[in-house]
């Protein structure tokens, strides 16, 4: 019975467009005295058309153009203060940046959330540390499927993870500042 | 520059138009996520275009309402030569007030039609519109509409 209904509303919704439609015609064609004004009809609705259909080009266009860096920040749940720091000092650099803590609201879909900021990322800084888990891997085979940048930070003396391996990494064990300074200047 | 703000260019080309790229500008400029990037979904704002373009045209025909109660309220000794043209100009504010109910219907149904297409057929997952009947059809409805409720403004 429901099924029923909504196809009768679809089909009604399908007249009334194909209705309008006709109806704006027809006052088009009664309006004709209007002459040459009545030309910019067809230009107007035939760029809207061409937009709407390359929306995903145009989208894509506007994208590459220059905006401020956004930079997501994956991190060992041990990591948070440091992942926080990070954060500050990037911020304080122009950039935006996406740490989970701070932009995922209770009741959202952490998974979906954190896959669209990497879409949405120019570049992801992986903090690594001896917590670090295979669910940060995850993040970086997404980021490498978005071409997104990635800057691997070993916060302490251990080997980089397969998944990072060939990528060049910042070391923040020896000198955190100097560290900290070339991260800000790679992300941004 | 009145003879710009009043010419066809500008009402029916720049003015449509104009109002698109300044609603995907706001739409995108005012979302709460500040981090996501531009979306071609920021590009759907036909359906806001198709409002907007209804209440003008509300808008103009209780403008011209109140015009026609004006004309009609004047002796027709203060008329003098004018008569003939205050009677024309009378008449065709009568004629499109007689079909501004009908002009009103016509956007109830645009606006219905248009959002449940969208509904229907619009939407390839949660949060993304397809390019043709999530993104183009309303586009397309919204500015012509704009342009017709500025043709039927035409002196």
């Amino acid at each position: 019975m429901k099924k029923t209904r909504a196809s009768a509303a679809t089909a009604l919704a399908i007249i009334g467009l194909v209705l309008t439609g006709l109806a704006g015609a027809f006052a088009l064609v009664s309006w004709r005295d209007l002459g040459l004004d009545l030309v910019f009809v067809p230009i107007v609705a035939g760029l809207a058309l061409v937009v709407g259909l390359s929306s995903r080009w145009i989208a894509a266009k506007i994208r590459r153009l220059p905006h401020p860096p956004r930079v997501f920040i994956s991190y060992p749940r041990d990591e948070a203060s440091t992942a926080r720091e990070i954060s500050s000092r990037l911020k304080k650099a122009g950039a935006r940046v996406w740490l989970d803590q701070e932009q995922i609201s209770p009741g959202e879909v952490w998974r979906d959330a954190i896959d669209n900021a990497i879409a949405d990322s120019d570049s992801m800084v992986t903090l690594v540390s001896g917590s670090t888990s295979g669910w940060l891997g995850e993040e970086v085979i997404k980021a490498k499927q978005e071409n997104v940048k990635i800057i691997p930070v070993l916060l302490e003396h251990v080997d980089l993870p397969e998944y990072l391996s060939g990528i060049q990494f910042i070391d923040l064990t020896a000198n955190k500042d100097e560290g900290l300074d070339d991260l800000v200047e790679s992300s941004t | 520059m009145n003879e710009f703000l009043t010419g066809s260019t500008f009402r029916y080309l720049l003015f449509p138009l104009a109002s698109a790229g300044l609603g995907v500008y706001v739409k995108y400029v005012t979302r709460n996520d500040q981090f996501a990037k531009f979306r071609k979904e920021d590009l759907a704002v036909g359906l806001d275009l198709l409002r907007i373009a209804s209440l003008i045209y509300l808008l103009l025909t209780s403008d011209r309402a109140i015009a026609l109660a004006r004309l009609s309220a004047m002796p027709l000794q203060t008329m003098g030569a004018d008569a003939d043209a205050l009677r024309i100009q009378a008449a065709e504010l009568s004629d499109s007030i007689s079909m501004a109910g009908w002009g009103v219907a016509l956007f109830i149904i645009a606006l219905w039609s248009v959002s449940t297409i969208v509904r229907k057929f619009g939407w390839e997952s949660e949060s993304e519109l397809k390019p043709v009947m999530g993104i183009a059809v309303p586009l397309v409805f919204g500015v012509t509409s704009l342009i017709l409720v500025m043709l039927g403004e035409t002196p």
